[in-house]
């Protein structure tokens, strides 16, 4: 429990000495949120980096990576001149709404920290997959090769995927030193507590308190959310670096800070080294920088454009040596991408869309969330010309298609697939979803804001 | 103004409603799957026998998996689930059910039981892939699961167990 607690705190020591330097804004909800979210990609990474030059995840190395970003950071702040003070987009909200809101996302909070602290890892993927990856990352080094990335008899735990998210874990697994411990989904509860201050810090920004805490509390008790953020699986964490990655290029792209470009590198980098579909994301991330931006052929957007896409590529580059030589033995889905596969299952297509429609209307899954999108816009229909409003509109969509090649050359029975993965890759956009539904909230005009 | 003033009324009160409706959805589910049905407790319950069974017939070993019988009469997928499960469970022990050099591949439980169910290795064999142990599960045509544990070194022991 109390190694437990240290690791925690490290992480977000870790990720505090980040956002010192890089959240140039006086809030303190979007530090922590900033902190929460990077704080354990960070740590992770360069745990990965660590154990890549032969030192397995141990106290010593996590002390160390603490120490160097909280140093870091203190030396950095004090460097850094006098932060912003923004005042919030909107009107003050009434005590009583936020508070509502409030309680509502308190639950999502206990259900989440149930699963992430008290009951044991029984997700299917969650134990197969990521936390197996996590014990082995615990007790070898990536250097020499642990024998499990040949052993084909586990090629169902996905040989070949990044390994951020079981670097938590196996953080979490040398601070405690025991492997059995209960205690390697803890992060996990940080990571959503971060993506919920995050979002809120953003849209308040935007839209004050009272749409942000609508959309937050949404957010944080969707079921599909609920459900996987505290299992110990990876698409929680995956929809909170893409969260941060997104408030980071709208940032960007209104304010031109390079510390924002900065912000959203890191979230970038860490959504391509959390899964295969994160690599997806991140290179919808770096479309919309290039893309996305009020002025995309000037030279200065030309330049943040390849700098995001190169540091991004820099930083994943490592994972691409390493995982080069490793078995291809599950469904390769890049080699079936391409126009002739694609062509010949376009009769998939019906059923993909169909599926997909399926899954967004299911009020089991996820409440009237994606309802909650056409209303609000439906609602404020000017918003729509609103550049954030638009851009997350095409980010969003670009986030929700950019799953149907995959499925169409999916190696496999298409109806048990659709069922299995939807809603884990739904899951991936509710950031950019509750941000819109945030930024699409309707307010009163100034008059009437005073009396309620 | 005065119109656009209600309207704007209306629109919060309805975005607050369909906000307030889909969080009561949302947490009455999740309250309801948790703690009124045992779905959960079941679950966890499951779970956690099978966890005591790995660990028993493991006891600090390499384990060797069997399935044999009636399971693809089952709608679970349980010798994928229980092969995934040891292997995690009981890391960085060796875990297996077949050749090591055999391809697994994740919701493939018919070709898994298949290659467990045909391959019956000797006790040179299990101690050379430092799997010394083995559990056994039995479908009957009935869906009744039993299983036995057997130790190959030091000593043969072998009991039934009626989960």
């Amino acid at each position: 429990m109390m190694w437990c607690a240290i690791y925690l705190g490290c992480l977000l020591t870790v990720g505090y000495g980040v956002s010192a330097v890089l959240v140039a804004r006086k809030s303190h909800i979007e530090r922590f949120g900033v902190a929460a979210c990077l704080g354990p990609g960070i740590t992770a990474l360069c745990l990965i980096a660590l154990s890549m030059c032969g030192w397995a995840p141990s106290r010593l190395a996590i002390g160390l990576v603490t120490v160097i970003f909280a140093a870091g950071g203190l030396f950095l702040w004090k460097k850094q001149p006098p932060t912003l003070t923004q005042p919030d987009g909107g009107p003050p909200a009434p005590l009583w709404w936020i508070g509502l809101c409030l309680a509502i996302a308190a639950y999502g909070i206990f259900a989440v920290g149930l699963d992430a602290l008290l009951y044991p890892t029984i997700e299917w993927d969650a134990f197969a997959i990521w936390q197996l990856k996590a014990k082995v990352l615990a007790v070898h080094a990536l250097h020499p090769r642990p024998a499990y990335f040949d052993n084909v008899s586990l090629s169902y735990s996905h040989l070949r995927y990044p390994l951020l998210v079981p670097m938590i874990s196996a953080g979490m697994h040398a601070m405690t030193g025991r492997l059995d411990d209960p205690w390697q989904k803890a992060p996990f509860l940080l990571t959503y507590l971060g993506l919920g201050a995050y979002v809120f810090a953003a849209i308040k920004k935007w839209r004050g308190p009272a749409a942000a805490a609508a959309a937050v509390a949404l957010l944080m008790t969707t079921p599909v959310i609920v459900f996987h953020a505290g299992s110990g699986q990876a698409d929680a964490t995956l929809a909170a670096f893409c969260g941060g990655s997104l408030i980071c290029i709208l940032r960007w792209q209104r304010d031109g800070r390079w510390q924002d470009l900065i912000l959203a590198t890191m979230f970038t980098a860490c959504l391509a080294w959390t899964k295969q579909e994160g690599l997806v994301l991140a290179a919808i991330d770096v479309a919309a920088v290039a893309a996305l931006t009020p002025h995309p052929l000037r030279r200065r957007n030309l330049w943040a454009a390849a700098a995001f896409a190169l540091a991004v590529a820099v930083l994943y580059l490592p994972w691409i040596l390493y995982s080069r030589n490793l078995p291809r033995t599950d469904e390769n889905y890049t080699q079936h991408l391409n126009l002739t596969e694609l062509a010949a299952h376009l009769p998939r297509l019906p059923q993909i869309a169909t599926g997909m429609a399926g899954e967004l209307m299911s009020w089991v899954d996820w409440g009237f969330f994606w309802w909650m999108l056409p209303l609000t816009a439906l609602l404020s229909p000017r918003r729509l010309l609103e550049r954030p409003i638009w851009t997350l509109w095409i980010l969003l969509i670009c986030q929700l298609l950019a799953y149907v090649p995959p499925f169409m050359v999916a190696p496999r029975d298409l109806n048990s697939l659709l069922l299995m993965t939807l809603d884990r890759l739904f899951l991936h956009a509710t950031p950019a979803a509750a941000l819109l539904i945030g930024l699409q909230w309707p307010q009163l005009p100034h008059p009437l804001r005073s009396r309620i | 103004m005065k119109q656009q003033a209600s309207w704007a009324k209306v629109a919060v009160c309805l975005a607050a409603i369909a906000m307030l409706s889909s969080a009561a959805v949302a947490i009455s589910l999740d309250v309801y799957n948790r703690f009124v049905t045992d779905q959960f407790k079941q679950l966890h319950l499951g779970c956690t026998q099978t966890d005591e069974a790995l660990h028993r017939a493991s006891q600090g070993h390499g384990l060797f998996l069997r399935f044999t019988g009636n399971f693809r009469s089952l709608p679970e997928n349980l010798p994928c689930g229980v092969y995934f499960r040891a292997v995690y469970l009981l890391y960085p022990l060796p875990v297996l059910v077949g050749e090591p050099s055999q391809l697994i591949n994740p919701h493939d439980g018919a070709e898994l039981i298949r290659q467990a169910g045909n391959f019956d290795p000797d006790a040179a064999w299990l101690l050379r892939h430092g799997v010394p142990r083995e559990l056994s599960y039995f479908c009957s045509d009935s869906g009744e699961i039993t299983f036995t544990m057997q130790a190959v070194a030091p000593v043969r022991a072998s009991h039934r167990v009626q989960p």
